[in-house]
Protein backbone atom coordinates (compact mmCIF):
# COMPACT_ATOMS: atom_id res chain seq x y z
CA UNK A 1 0.00 0.00 0.00
CA UNK A 2 1.45 3.80 -1.04
CA UNK A 3 -0.21 6.86 -1.17
CA UNK A 4 -0.62 8.47 -4.13
CA UNK A 5 2.36 10.52 -5.60
CA UNK A 6 0.35 13.46 -5.73
CA UNK A 7 0.14 13.62 -1.97
CA UNK A 8 3.57 12.38 -1.16
CA UNK A 9 5.17 15.37 -3.46
CA UNK A 10 3.40 17.96 -1.52
CA UNK A 11 4.78 19.13 1.66
CA UNK A 12 1.45 19.79 3.34
CA UNK A 13 2.59 15.31 3.69
CA UNK A 14 5.97 16.02 6.23
CA UNK A 15 4.35 18.96 7.62
CA UNK A 16 1.10 17.00 8.76
CA UNK A 17 3.02 13.92 9.67
CA UNK A 18 5.14 16.15 11.91
CA UNK A 19 2.78 17.80 13.74
CA UNK A 20 0.39 14.97 14.13
CA UNK A 21 2.68 12.77 15.53
CA UNK A 22 4.00 15.61 17.81
CA UNK A 23 0.24 15.87 18.93
CA UNK A 24 -0.14 11.80 19.62
CA UNK A 25 3.25 12.20 21.57
CA UNK A 26 1.81 15.08 23.90
CA UNK A 27 -1.59 13.60 24.33
CA UNK A 28 0.65 10.54 25.14
CA UNK A 29 2.91 11.94 27.55
CA UNK A 30 -0.47 13.70 29.62
CA UNK A 31 -2.11 10.17 29.11
CA UNK A 32 1.13 8.27 30.99
CA UNK A 33 2.15 11.00 32.70
CA UNK A 34 5.64 10.00 32.40
CA UNK A 35 7.13 13.74 31.73
CA UNK A 36 10.13 12.57 30.80
CA UNK A 37 8.79 10.89 27.49
CA UNK A 38 9.65 14.36 25.45
CA UNK A 39 6.75 14.17 22.62
CA UNK A 40 9.80 14.64 20.41
CA UNK A 41 10.94 10.90 21.17
CA UNK A 42 7.67 9.84 20.08
CA UNK A 43 7.29 11.52 17.57
CA UNK A 44 10.78 10.79 15.66
CA UNK A 45 9.90 7.14 16.81
CA UNK A 46 6.57 7.10 14.95
CA UNK A 47 8.00 8.69 12.02
CA UNK A 48 10.69 6.47 11.38
CA UNK A 49 8.63 3.64 11.50
CA UNK A 50 6.02 5.83 9.06
CA UNK A 51 8.84 6.12 6.39
CA UNK A 52 10.07 2.98 6.94
CA UNK A 53 6.74 0.79 6.84
CA UNK A 54 5.61 2.61 3.68
CA UNK A 55 8.91 2.90 2.43
CA UNK A 56 9.14 6.70 1.89
CA UNK A 57 12.11 8.04 0.72
CA UNK A 58 13.47 10.66 3.90
CA UNK A 59 13.64 13.35 0.49
CA UNK A 60 10.22 13.32 0.71
CA UNK A 61 9.27 13.27 3.62
CA UNK A 62 11.86 16.60 3.88
CA UNK A 63 9.77 18.12 1.23
CA UNK A 64 8.13 19.31 4.33
CA UNK A 65 9.91 18.54 7.05
CA UNK A 66 12.49 21.22 6.25
CA UNK A 67 9.47 23.69 6.06
CA UNK A 68 9.34 23.34 9.93
CA UNK A 69 13.13 23.13 10.63
CA UNK A 70 13.44 26.33 8.71
CA UNK A 71 11.99 27.75 11.28
CA UNK A 72 14.86 27.05 13.09
CA UNK A 73 16.55 30.47 12.03
CA UNK A 74 13.97 32.95 13.61
CA UNK A 75 13.98 30.50 16.40
CA UNK A 76 17.65 30.89 17.77
CA UNK A 77 17.61 34.63 16.47
CA UNK A 78 14.93 34.58 18.70
CA UNK A 79 17.15 33.88 22.02
CA UNK A 80 18.08 37.67 21.62
CA UNK A 81 15.17 38.22 23.85
CA UNK A 82 16.38 36.51 27.18
CA UNK A 83 19.72 37.55 26.78
CA UNK A 84 19.08 41.18 26.34
CA UNK A 85 16.16 40.69 29.73
CA UNK A 86 19.14 39.71 31.79
CA UNK A 87 22.02 41.99 30.50
CA UNK A 88 23.07 42.78 33.22
CA UNK A 89 23.50 39.72 35.17
CA UNK A 90 25.51 38.13 32.76
CA UNK A 91 27.69 41.62 32.81
CA UNK A 92 28.60 40.89 36.50
CA UNK A 93 29.82 37.72 36.29
CA UNK A 94 31.42 37.78 32.81
CA UNK A 95 34.48 35.68 34.22
CA UNK A 96 32.80 32.75 35.13
CA UNK A 97 30.93 32.92 32.05
CA UNK A 98 33.77 32.96 29.82
CA UNK A 99 35.57 30.62 32.26
CA UNK A 100 32.83 27.97 31.97
CA UNK A 101 32.54 28.17 27.56
CA UNK A 102 35.96 27.50 27.21
CA UNK A 103 36.04 24.65 29.79
CA UNK A 104 32.83 23.56 27.99
CA UNK A 105 34.21 23.49 24.63
CA UNK A 106 37.41 21.92 25.31
CA UNK A 107 36.03 19.13 27.71
CA UNK A 108 33.29 18.34 24.83
CA UNK A 109 35.73 18.08 22.44
CA UNK A 110 38.49 15.93 24.48
CA UNK A 111 35.76 13.48 25.97
CA UNK A 112 34.70 12.55 22.89
CA UNK A 113 38.50 11.92 21.25
CA UNK A 114 39.27 9.78 24.29
CA UNK A 115 35.87 7.81 24.64
CA UNK A 116 35.60 7.07 20.71
CA UNK A 117 39.23 5.86 20.84
CA UNK A 118 38.83 3.67 24.03
CA UNK A 119 35.70 2.28 21.95
CA UNK A 120 37.42 1.75 19.08
CA UNK A 121 34.97 4.08 16.87
CA UNK A 122 36.07 4.49 13.32
CA UNK A 123 37.36 7.60 12.35
CA UNK A 124 34.70 8.96 10.34
CA UNK A 125 32.10 8.57 13.15
CA UNK A 126 34.28 10.12 15.74
CA UNK A 127 34.65 13.13 13.32
CA UNK A 128 31.34 13.31 13.34
CA UNK A 129 30.63 12.82 17.12
CA UNK A 130 32.99 15.55 18.21
CA UNK A 131 31.21 18.17 17.79
CA UNK A 132 27.95 16.84 19.25
CA UNK A 133 27.14 19.49 21.84
CA UNK A 134 27.37 22.41 19.12
CA UNK A 135 24.14 23.94 17.40
CA UNK A 136 23.51 22.08 14.50
CA UNK A 137 23.94 24.26 11.62
CA UNK A 138 27.90 25.42 13.35
CA UNK A 139 28.17 21.27 14.28
CA UNK A 140 27.67 19.97 10.30
CA UNK A 141 30.29 22.77 9.46
CA UNK A 142 32.93 21.71 11.97
CA UNK A 143 32.12 17.99 10.77
CA UNK A 144 32.86 18.89 7.39
CA UNK A 145 35.84 20.53 8.01
CA UNK A 146 37.16 17.93 10.47
CA UNK A 147 36.49 15.11 7.38
CA UNK A 148 33.20 13.59 9.55
CA UNK A 149 29.73 13.12 7.96
CA UNK A 150 28.07 16.22 8.69
CA UNK A 151 24.00 14.41 8.21
CA UNK A 152 25.48 11.83 10.63
CA UNK A 153 26.38 14.86 13.25
CA UNK A 154 22.84 16.56 12.25
CA UNK A 155 21.57 13.37 14.15
CA UNK A 156 23.41 13.02 16.72
CA UNK A 157 23.57 16.67 17.69
CA UNK A 158 19.96 16.02 18.21
CA UNK A 159 19.83 12.96 20.01
CA UNK A 160 22.56 14.85 22.64
CA UNK A 161 20.20 17.55 22.44
CA UNK A 162 16.97 15.73 23.77
CA UNK A 163 19.38 13.55 25.93
CA UNK A 164 20.76 16.80 27.71
CA UNK A 165 17.29 18.53 28.21
CA UNK A 166 15.66 15.61 29.12
CA UNK A 167 18.28 14.46 32.09
CA UNK A 168 20.41 18.11 32.63
CA UNK A 169 18.53 19.37 34.89
CA UNK A 170 18.20 16.11 37.72
CA UNK A 171 21.85 15.16 36.73
CA UNK A 172 23.03 18.94 37.54
CA UNK A 173 20.82 18.81 40.90
CA UNK A 174 22.26 15.39 42.48
CA UNK A 175 25.93 16.85 41.78
CA UNK A 176 24.80 19.92 43.46
CA UNK A 177 24.83 22.28 40.84
CA UNK A 178 22.15 24.82 42.01
CA UNK A 179 23.17 28.29 40.49
CA UNK A 180 21.12 29.75 37.95
CA UNK A 181 24.08 30.92 35.99
CA UNK A 182 25.92 27.54 35.87
CA UNK A 183 23.16 25.35 35.11
CA UNK A 184 22.58 27.91 32.23
CA UNK A 185 26.31 27.87 30.94
CA UNK A 186 26.42 23.83 31.42
CA UNK A 187 23.09 23.36 29.64
CA UNK A 188 23.35 25.28 26.08
CA UNK A 189 27.45 23.91 26.33
CA UNK A 190 26.13 20.23 26.74
CA UNK A 191 23.37 20.40 24.71
CA UNK A 192 22.50 23.54 22.69
CA UNK A 193 19.52 24.84 21.81
CA UNK A 194 17.31 21.93 23.12
CA UNK A 195 18.78 22.00 26.25
CA UNK A 196 18.07 26.09 26.50
CA UNK A 197 14.61 25.69 25.59
CA UNK A 198 13.69 23.38 28.71
CA UNK A 199 15.87 25.83 30.44
CA UNK A 200 13.52 28.48 29.57
CA UNK A 201 11.00 26.44 31.47
CA UNK A 202 12.86 26.97 34.70
CA UNK A 203 13.54 30.55 34.53
CA UNK A 204 14.21 33.41 32.06
CA UNK A 205 18.09 34.27 33.31
CA UNK A 206 18.98 30.18 32.66
CA UNK A 207 17.44 30.80 29.26
CA UNK A 208 20.01 33.64 29.19
CA UNK A 209 22.85 32.18 30.09
CA UNK A 210 21.75 28.96 27.88
CA UNK A 211 21.94 31.34 24.84
CA UNK A 212 24.83 32.87 25.30
CA UNK A 213 26.21 29.52 25.41
CA UNK A 214 25.10 27.66 22.40
CA UNK A 215 26.53 31.19 20.38
CA UNK A 216 30.17 31.13 22.28
CA UNK A 217 30.66 27.45 22.70
CA UNK A 218 29.27 26.91 19.01
CA UNK A 219 32.35 29.45 18.05
CA UNK A 220 34.87 28.28 20.96
CA UNK A 221 34.75 24.17 19.26
CA UNK A 222 34.67 25.34 15.66
CA UNK A 223 38.24 27.18 16.30
CA UNK A 224 39.79 24.74 18.56
CA UNK A 225 38.41 21.60 17.01
CA UNK A 226 41.03 20.88 14.08
CA UNK A 227 43.73 21.92 16.27
CA UNK A 228 42.95 19.34 19.06
CA UNK A 229 42.52 16.83 16.46
CA UNK A 230 45.40 17.12 15.46
CA UNK A 231 47.11 17.16 18.82
CA UNK A 232 45.01 13.63 20.10
CA UNK A 233 44.01 11.76 17.12
CA UNK B 1 -6.19 37.87 21.67
CA UNK B 2 -7.06 41.15 20.55
CA UNK B 3 -5.73 42.47 17.09
CA UNK B 4 -2.93 44.67 18.21
CA UNK B 5 -1.45 41.67 19.43
CA UNK B 6 -1.81 39.77 16.03
CA UNK B 7 -0.65 42.70 14.24
CA UNK B 8 2.55 43.37 16.72
CA UNK B 9 2.86 39.20 15.95
CA UNK B 10 3.11 39.71 12.41
CA UNK B 11 5.23 42.71 12.75
CA UNK B 12 7.68 40.52 15.07
CA UNK B 13 8.41 37.96 12.78
CA UNK B 14 8.66 40.31 9.52
CA UNK B 15 11.28 41.76 11.39
CA UNK B 16 12.99 38.34 12.66
CA UNK B 17 12.54 37.03 8.71
CA UNK B 18 14.56 41.06 7.44
CA UNK B 19 17.36 40.34 10.26
CA UNK B 20 17.65 36.65 9.33
CA UNK B 21 18.01 37.72 5.49
CA UNK B 22 20.85 40.45 5.81
CA UNK B 23 22.38 37.90 8.35
CA UNK B 24 22.55 35.52 5.11
CA UNK B 25 23.87 38.34 3.31
CA UNK B 26 26.38 39.40 5.66
CA UNK B 27 27.77 35.30 6.09
CA UNK B 28 28.09 34.80 2.08
CA UNK B 29 29.48 37.69 1.19
CA UNK B 30 32.20 38.56 4.04
CA UNK B 31 33.07 35.05 4.34
CA UNK B 32 31.74 35.20 8.15
CA UNK B 33 32.44 31.58 9.63
CA UNK B 34 28.95 31.67 11.92
CA UNK B 35 25.78 30.31 10.72
CA UNK B 36 23.24 33.51 9.98
CA UNK B 37 21.19 32.30 12.66
CA UNK B 38 23.71 33.04 15.25
CA UNK B 39 25.07 36.30 13.49
CA UNK B 40 21.07 37.07 13.24
CA UNK B 41 20.88 36.58 17.21
CA UNK B 42 24.00 38.92 17.63
CA UNK B 43 22.33 41.61 15.54
CA UNK B 44 18.94 41.62 17.29
CA UNK B 45 20.62 41.39 20.52
CA UNK B 46 22.23 44.99 19.51
CA UNK B 47 19.12 47.10 17.77
CA UNK B 48 17.49 46.08 20.94
CA UNK B 49 20.14 47.26 23.30
CA UNK B 50 20.35 50.44 20.88
CA UNK B 51 16.08 50.21 21.23
CA UNK B 52 16.11 50.39 17.13
CA UNK B 53 13.91 47.16 17.92
CA UNK B 54 11.84 47.64 21.03
CA UNK B 55 11.36 44.32 22.89
CA UNK B 56 7.63 44.87 23.02
CA UNK B 57 7.74 44.63 19.23
CA UNK B 58 9.37 40.87 19.00
CA UNK B 59 8.86 39.58 22.47
CA UNK B 60 5.55 38.06 21.59
CA UNK B 61 6.60 36.60 18.49
CA UNK B 62 10.14 35.48 19.95
CA UNK B 63 8.67 33.51 23.03
CA UNK B 64 6.62 31.81 20.47
CA UNK B 65 9.16 30.68 18.25
CA UNK B 66 11.53 29.29 21.90
CA UNK B 67 8.31 27.69 23.24
CA UNK B 68 7.81 25.18 19.93
CA UNK B 69 11.63 25.46 19.68
CA UNK B 70 11.21 21.84 20.45
CA UNK B 71 9.50 20.88 17.83
CA UNK B 72 11.38 22.23 15.01
CA UNK B 73 14.39 19.29 15.83
CA UNK B 74 12.58 16.68 14.65
CA UNK B 75 12.80 16.89 10.70
CA UNK B 76 16.92 16.80 11.39
CA UNK B 77 16.60 13.90 13.68
CA UNK B 78 14.71 12.19 11.20
CA UNK B 79 17.83 12.13 8.47
CA UNK B 80 18.83 8.71 10.66
CA UNK B 81 17.57 6.89 8.56
CA UNK B 82 19.71 7.69 6.01
CA UNK B 83 22.48 6.44 8.51
CA UNK B 84 20.77 2.80 9.25
CA UNK B 85 24.18 0.44 8.58
CA UNK B 86 26.71 3.36 9.97
CA UNK B 87 24.92 3.28 13.08
CA UNK B 88 23.77 -0.15 13.44
CA UNK B 89 26.99 -1.30 12.86
CA UNK B 90 28.90 1.35 15.10
CA UNK B 91 25.81 1.92 17.72
CA UNK B 92 27.56 0.90 21.38
CA UNK B 93 30.00 3.22 20.37
CA UNK B 94 28.17 5.99 19.79
CA UNK B 95 25.45 6.39 21.63
CA UNK B 96 27.94 5.44 25.03
CA UNK B 97 30.11 7.96 23.51
CA UNK B 98 27.63 10.45 23.27
CA UNK B 99 26.16 9.98 26.70
CA UNK B 100 28.83 10.04 28.69
CA UNK B 101 30.51 13.23 27.06
CA UNK B 102 27.35 14.87 27.04
CA UNK B 103 27.35 14.29 30.88
CA UNK B 104 30.86 15.37 31.20
CA UNK B 105 30.75 18.75 29.61
CA UNK B 106 27.36 19.44 31.51
CA UNK B 107 29.23 18.83 35.32
CA UNK B 108 32.91 20.06 34.02
CA UNK B 109 31.29 23.56 33.21
CA UNK B 110 28.71 23.80 35.75
CA UNK B 111 30.72 23.15 38.45
CA UNK B 112 33.31 25.14 37.07
CA UNK B 113 30.71 28.07 37.06
CA UNK B 114 29.61 27.82 40.16
CA UNK B 115 32.90 27.59 42.25
CA UNK B 116 33.78 30.58 40.73
CA UNK B 117 30.17 32.33 41.40
CA UNK B 118 30.37 31.44 45.30
CA UNK B 119 33.92 31.87 45.10
CA UNK B 120 33.46 35.50 43.55
CA UNK B 121 30.47 36.19 46.32
CA UNK B 122 32.06 35.15 49.32
CA UNK B 123 35.14 37.88 48.34
CA UNK B 124 32.06 40.89 47.94
CA UNK B 125 31.11 40.09 51.44
CA UNK B 126 33.81 40.23 52.57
Amino acid sequence: MTLPAEVLASPIFGITLTLFTFWIGQWFQAKTKWSSLHPMITSTILIVLFITVFDIDYKIYNTGGSMISFLLGPATISLAVPLVNNLQVLKDNWQAILVGITVGSLSGIISVIIIAKFLQASLPVTLSLIPKSVTSPIAMDISQSLGGIPALTAVIVVVTGIFGALVGHNILRFFGVTNNIAIGLAMGASSHGLGTNRCLQENDLQGAVGGLSIALVGIATAVSATFLVGILL
Amino acid sequence: MNSLNQALLLKGFIILACIQFVSLILVVTLNIVLPPALLGMIILTILLLTKVVSMKTVEGTCNILLYIMGLLFIPPAISLVLYYDIISKEFFPIVVTMLLSTVIVMLVTGKTVQLMITRKQKRLKK
